[in-house]
């Protein structure tokens, strides 16, 4: 959308889209867990299928809202604070994967321990979401140049 | 960094939710500027210093390393 809005205007839009983004992911999270409790009482596989329709109903909502806002949902401290907690989760990650993946795979080649099969997994996950983030670096610093 | 923000507010009698609203932005990011917790973006600072009517360095004061030789 190009319309041009007041600052007053861009406030509340940020707040009626953000409103409806919160209770569509609300909608889809507690319509999952209501048919999680149902399916345990009936035992009827449609009631589980009903609520993973209604939880991905819900994460549409979530989609269409942040496509249709006419602005950035979060204001710029907002922004700026998601983009903190993303370096400092990034942070994380990397520095687990680059202590922990070569200690996996030397402590399991030499059979010295084998870790649990969720720590492992987790590790190579790591591995793939720092690659995934290469490559989305690599692709927005190209916007750049 | 710091800044003149609530004493402009303050003389035009506005709250901080007065003034985010007249400028587009969150009561929380006026409250972050304000106390220095925050350094605004050049779109806002702008923004701010059209609202008071002022120009942007009557209202930051910034740090700068020094430039040049």
């Amino acid at each position: 959308m190009s319309e041009e809005l007041t600052a007053r205007q861009r406030v509340e839009k940020r707040e009626q889209y953000s409103q409806w983004i919160n209770r569509s992911v609300g909608f889809g999270v507690v319509s999952f867990f209501v048919a999680t409790a149902l399916w345990m009482l009936t035992d009827r596989a449609v009631v589980l299928f009903a609520g993973l329709g209604l939880y991905w109903l819900g994460c549409l909502g979530m989609a269409v809202g942040y496509w249709q806002s006419p602005v950035s949902v979060g204001d710029e401290l907002e922004r700026r604070m998601e983009r903190e907690a993303s370096q400092t989760t990034l942070l994380f990650v990397t520095v687990v994967t680059i202590l922990g993946l070569p200690a996996d795979v030397v402590l399991s080649t030499t059979g010295v321990y084998t870790a649990p099969a969720a720590v492992r997994g987790a590790l190579w996950g790591y591995l793939l979401l720092i690659l995934v983030f290469g490559a989305v670096h690599w692709f927005v610093k190209r916007q750049y140049e | 960094m710091k800044n003149e923000i609530a004493t402009y507010r303050e003389r035009e009698g506005l709250s901080q939710g007065e003034l985010a609203a007249a400028v587009g932005v969150s009561r929380q990011t006026i409250n972050a500027v304000e106390r220095e917790r925050y350094d605004p973006s050049l779109a806002l600072a702008f923004t701010l210093a059209a609202y008071f009517d002022c120009r942007v360095e009557a209202l930051f004061e910034p740090d700068l390393e020094p430039v040049g030789e």
